[in-house]
């Protein structure tokens, strides 16, 4: 008993001494101190930060002539024009038609209710069948989502009848992935002799928080020959494919009839605030032009069929050049489409001219125009 | 059964010897003092100070930004105030925020914080605010990501009674990229003060 009682004070004595030099240490390590605060304060960032986005014209119309002719690219609109395969293509082949789609659209937004809408038929004729198709589709070069199978098409169509079929594509969930996009469509005709396919429209559709979209094709690779052919949009880039009007464009004065005419897709969200709106032209005429001669032109802008603004004149050209060769990259600020409706309206025409005058002994010789990249640059952002 | 020295029992016997002699010392010590001397008695007030560390008049911390971009900054000033007697030794900064997003936790491309002391009340215009410096500028804390634990403040006068003149600049670098659009961040200033060293007085 009395043991135990020792230890008990001997234990004391330990936990007291330690008890005692925690205090002594915190001691030194305390002192006074004092808080002042400042906030809360809340920091938001824009819905859309500022930048430029590029459109390339989608809906082209040559009126060299006089007369409006749709020249606007095959896959883009349900129409009369259509792209056909480059070659007869039957089942199991892994032949293809792949699409890249532009890149219009804010980068960084969720996507809802994404679409692949293919239009196709069978080209026809003696045993001809169906027209068939799965895709799969690829961003960034990787394979994020297959859609249907040689065994279980994606979608067909009756004979030589045209038929949209929309497919989800859940796996484009944002604008980076929309932006961009490849979609490789492998397609078939179901004929005993297989066919050529006309497919008249591939476009994605999709939506934002701000705005639904719908995205065009940039650049087709036809490989249904087994051999891929690359075929740009002509107006997207600047590369070896351009277009040439059908007609020479008239001598000494634009008529306000003969014009080159361009629209894009909508691509400026609801409620955006637009900075800036330039027009990039790269042109040339489609020979040299003889004897002192040049080629000119001025532009006017259109919100619809509303006129908003000329950027030159009969008088005052806003371009000129005399050479069939080396394109001219002109840049047209258009401070008239200051606003989100004026953009996603914007339609322009290029009056063109032969000046001083042309046709004729000793004249300079008459053209046509070549344009290799027509395009809008629109600047915005969304608080 | 043989019992060595450190045994309890031992101990014990020897504290309590020690105890006894040295009490009958102490008692013998004091009746030595009060034999043969005289004293007098004096006095005096030991009063201890006091650390205030407060903010204001101007105090824009509580001012947030709506709709901001990569490259944009914000500025707001705060006066921190060396109220108390003492002097304060050191003052550091930690923020936090709640409710929280990318824009602070990304330490690279997300919202960074800067602190300049100057030398007199800066010069406020806007809102948007801006500040401007009539006296010398000082670098308080350099940029670095918003978000941070006992941030150390330096070039601060200290000095009871004083005050110094902070702008806080918040920014989104210009590499902030689509991830950091439409997001909020709250976020929370203290500043904490600590007392000089102790010194001789």
């Amino acid at each position: 008993m009395r043991s135990a009682e020792r230890r008990s004070i001997g234990w004391g004595v330990v936990a007291g001494s330690a008890l005692a030099s925690f205090v002594a240490v915190s001691a030194a390590f305390a002192g006074l101190t004092s808080l002042a605060s400042g906030g809360p304060q809340t920091i938001v960032t824009k819905r859309i930060f500022p930048g430029a986005r590029t459109v390339p014209a989608q809906d082209l119309r040559d009126a060299s002539s006089g007369v409006e002719a749709n020249k606007s690219d095959a896959y883009s609109y349900a129409d009369a024009s259509v792209a056909t395969t480059s070659t007869a293509i039957a089942a199991n082949t892994n032949r293809y038609l792949e699409l890249t789609f532009s890149s219009a659209r804010a980068g960084g937004l969720a996507v809802s209710s994404p679409l692949f809408n293919f239009r196709l038929a069978s080209s026809g004729g003696a045993q001809a069948g169906n027209a068939c198709f799965w895709f799969d589709v690829r961003s960034g070069g990787s394979v994020i989502g297959t859609h249907g199978s040689y065994a279980s098409a994606a979608g067909c169509s009756t004979g030589t009848t045209q038929t949209t079929v929309s497919t989800g594509i859940p796996e484009v969930t944002s604008t980076d992935r929309a932006n961009g996009l490849v979609v490789r469509v492998y397609p078939w005709e179901t004929g005993t002799k297989a066919k050529t396919i006309d497919v008249d429209v591939a476009t994605l559709t999709g939506s934002t928080a701000y705005a639904s979209f719908t995205a065009y094709e940039i650049q087709e690779v036809d490989a249904t020959s087994g051999a891929p052919t690359t075929a740009p949009w002509m107006l997207a880039t600047v590369d070896a494919t351009s277009y040439t009007t059908a007609g020479n464009w008239p001598s000494a004065a634009p008529v306000l009839t003969k014009y080159v005419k361009a629209s894009s897709e909508a691509s400026v969200p609801v409620g955006a605030v637009v900075t800036a709106v330039s027009l990039g032209n790269v042109w040339r005429a489609s020979a040299a032009v003889t004897n002192g001669g040049t080629l000119c032109y001025y532009l006017e802008t259109f919100n619809g069929a509303t006129s908003l603004a000329t950027h030159g004149s009969a008088a005052s050209p806003f371009a000129c050049t005399s050479s069939g060769t080396t394109f001219r990259n002109d840049t047209v600020p258009l401070p008239e489409v200051n606003d989100v409706t004026k953009a996603n309206n914007l339609v322009v025409r290029l009056y063109y001219w032969l000046s001083p005058i042309c046709g004729g002994a000793g004249n300079p010789t008459c053209v046509k125009s070549v344009t290799d990249q027509l395009q809008v640059t629109y600047s915005y952002y969304l608080d | 059964m043989r019992r060595s020295l450190s045994t309890p029992g031992v101990t014990g016997k020897l504290i309590a010897s020690i105890a006894v002699l040295g009490a009958a010392a102490a008692i013998g010590g004091l009746g030595t003092f009060a034999t043969f001397t005289s004293s007098t008695s004096s006095s005096h007030t030991i009063a201890s100070g006091t650390l205030s560390l407060t903010s204001g008049p101007t105090n824009r911390l509580g001012i947030g930004a709506s709709a901001i971009a990569a490259g944009d900054t914000m500025q707001r000033a705060i006066d921190l105030n060396y109220a108390g007697s003492i002097d304060v030794g050191s003052v550091t900064l930690t923020t936090s925020a709640s409710p929280s997003s990318a824009l602070d936790t990304d330490t690279t491309d997300g919202l960074h914080l800067a602190v300049d002391r100057c030398s007199v009340a800066w010069t406020e215009s806007g809102p948007p605010y801006a500040y401007t410096c009539g006296g010398s500028i000082s670098t308080v804390v350099s940029a670095r990501p918003l978000v941070g634990s006992n941030m150390a403040l330096s070039n601060l006068t200290l000095t009871a009674g004083s005050t110094d003149h902070l702008r806080v600049t918040v920014s989104l670098p210009s590499s902030a990229g689509n991830t950091l659009q439409n997001l909020s961040s709250t976020v929370g200033y203290t500043f904490t003060g600590v007392q000089r060293a102790g010194t001789s007085r």
